[in-house]
């Protein structure tokens, strides 16, 4: 599939981030502060990709940045995977009372643009990355919700279920062993879907200086302070934007062709 | 229709209502004392500290505080700011045109170019430059526009100089405001020409940011909804008339591949409020957004509260006011509904 080579390559560099880079990513050289990268004049092959502002070395904040991006951003997909997809397993099965709180739920939290929402949670709890983290989560639940709630009504009537239903299996059993399975493929789209907007949201809360505080190495609070040094340093602005980019856009990619080829009714959409 | 749009406002104040709850509850679900911590460093005198706490309502009993709360705020009173002390409605709608005026250019940047595009894909379907557009609207879909605000302002402002980096006009026009909307107000205040091309000049950089995302979004639509339709029995009846590719897609396709189009476009206001925080932080652009970063940045609750509700209330009542008129050009729904 499309992307997947792109995603493997920043898989591996946020897991052997240690391994892949010579200096710790808060290791100071004022020395060698705002070097250029080794293909300019000034450049060399010590600090590959340049230095920041206070002679810290490009490479290795990006390559600890990815472990950053992608850990949290795989935090977030797991937990609003758990509690999102619990909430519309529950909504869709019983109806009633149930889905109406649960929509209401969803209604509220849509009711405000995903980033200001973030915003708001990040001023009730602080800034700072673990509480960027549950603000993230919060605003990226009514997506799993929905995903999966649409799913299981749709599964619900199905003849299987009755007849699951007939021998007297429990609730548990019927959304555990029969409904649950075949909703999984809409939930594994939307988890994609998720990651690239998780790791877009924590990015610019990190951008903001809501998110990641220094001196974090995240690519959002990166950019941020990147930009006292627009005209001098421009390798401090693209590179860690195109690291984001890129990730976001394999991860659509990949979302896209997973769906394309589980739900081949979407394709194209 | 009519009772289409009641039932609709009806369904709304019960989720108003939470928003509410929600909003009284950010002040009260802060860890420690709000009144200290909104004082922060900036410290007081106990003095100070009890009459801001009477101020806010928090020495009455919950329930009276929030009947208190609902009931100015549907008042519209949200208290005053505490970083500048002016009422927080007269900041939002003295902030509000400059965010509708970025948002508006945006979205129409973004139909403009977007529908375009996504016919010149269908149309193209397979070849070259069908993959090129979409490649491209890929990337525009998966544009950190924070970063990609970033990067243009180093093309145009830093090394071309074309554009100016932040801010709505030269400070050598003062525009007093009329309706809000600069590009209109240099027309009332006799600036004419000269001040219209300035406006826009400042204008033009951010709008294109803030429409990139949405652009994008619309052009895959465009392609996958004008594909769908290409399909059907009428387009190749058309065909089969001899009429031209541009006329069957413009003339006869287009009209009924709008429907999921006009859907997206209706989703793209929360992609673009979104989009117009990080924009106005980017652009210096005074508006809705970076007033709330600000205020979150200096937990100016009164802000942050009176934000949560006005913004809430106006996304409710765009999307009812959308729907109702997907009603209205969509027949087979408005059957449905009957």
């Amino acid at each position: 599939m499309k992307g997947v080579w792109v995603l493997i390559f920043f898989a591996v560099l946020a897991l052997l981030a240690p391994l892949l880079t010579a200096y710790s990513p808060d290791q100071v050289f004022s020395s060698h502060a705002l070097q250029p990268p080794f293909f300019m004049s000034g450049g060399n092959f010590t600090h590959w990709l340049g230095t920041d502002d206070l002679g810290r070395d490009l490479w290795s904040r990006i390559v600890f940045g990815a472990r950053v991006s992608m850990g949290l951003g795989f935090l977030i997909v797991a937990v609003s995977l758990v509690i999102g997809g619990m909430l519309g397993l529950l909504a869709g099965y019983f109806g009633g009372w149930v889905d109406r709180m649960v929509l209401r739920f969803v209604d509220v939290v849509m009711s405000l643009p995903s980033l200001l929402l973030a915003m708001v949670v990040v001023a009730i709890l602080g800034p700072g990355l673990l509480n960027a983290v549950w603000a993230v989560t919060v605003v990226s639940l009514p997506g799993y919700i929905r995903i999966l709630r649409a799913a299981v009504m749709g599964e619900k009537s199905k003849d299987y279920v009755k007849a699951t239903e007939s021998f007297g299996a429990s609730h548990f059993y019927i959304l555990s062993r029969s409904i649950g399975p075949n909703c999984l493929a809409p939930l594994i789209v939307q988890a994609t879907l998720g990651f690239s907007d998780a790791v877009l949201n924590m990015a610019a809360l990190g951008f903001l200086g809501l998110g990641a505080q220094p001196p974090t190495p995240e690519w959002g609070a990166m950019l941020s302070d990147s930009r006292a040094y627009m005209e001098s340093a421009w390798w401090l602005v693209t590179l860690p934007g195109l690291s984001l980019l890129l990730v976001v856009l394999t991860f659509n990619l990949v979302g896209d062709g997973l769906r394309d080829r589980l739900d081949p009714k979407l394709r194209g959409l | 229709m009519i009772s289409y749009f009641l039932k609709r406002v009806l369904q709304a104040i019960p989720t108003f209502l939470l928003v509410s709850v929600f909003a009284f509850g950010v002040i009260r679900l802060l860890p420690g004392d709000p009144v200290l911590l909104m004082l922060g460093e900036r410290g007081g005198s106990p003095e100070l500290v009890a009459e801001m706490r009477a101020q806010l309502g928090l020495d009455q009993p919950l329930p009276v505080q929030y009947f208190k709360f609902l009931k100015g705020s549907l008042q519209g009173n949200f208290g005053e700011s505490i970083v500048s002390n002016r009422p927080v409605t007269e900041e939002f709608f003295g902030r509000f045109p400059a965010t509708a005026e970025l948002g508006v250019l945006a979205l129409l940047f973004a139909v403009l170019v977007g529908i375009p595009l996504g016919i010149v894909a269908a149309m193209m379907r397979g070849k070259i430059w069908d993959r090129v557009l979409m490649g491209v609207s890929l990337f525009g879909y998966s544009m950190p526009i924070f970063w990609w605000g970033l990067l243009m302002i180093l093309l145009f402002s830093v090394h071309l100089g074309w554009t100016p980096v932040s801010g709505r006009i030269s400070p050598m026009y003062d525009v007093e405001p009329w309706s809000g909307f600069l590009l209109i107000d240099v027309w009332v205040r006799d600036l004419g020409g000269e001040g219209f091309f300035n406006a826009l000049k400042y204008l033009i950089l951010p709008s294109f940011v803030l429409g990139t995302v949405p652009m994008a979004a619309i052009a895959r639509m465009t392609r996958s909804s004008l594909l769908e339709v290409l399909k059907e029995d009428y387009v190749r009846t058309a065909q089969a008339k001899g009429l031209g590719p541009f006329q069957v897609v413009v003339r006869h396709a287009l009209s009924n591949a709008m429907i999921p189009i006009v859907t997206v476009a209706g989703l793209m206001l929360g992609t673009i409020l979104t989009g117009a925080v990080l924009t106005e932080s980017i652009f210096s652009w005074p508006g809705i957004g970076k007033w709330l970063v600000s205020s979150v940045i200096a937990r100016d609750y009164p802000v942050i509260q009176g934000g949560i509700l006005l913004i809430s209330g106006f996304v409710i009542s765009i999307n009812i006011l959308v729907d109702t008129l997907y009603l209205y050009l969509n027949p087979k729904m408005r059957e449905a509904q009957q």
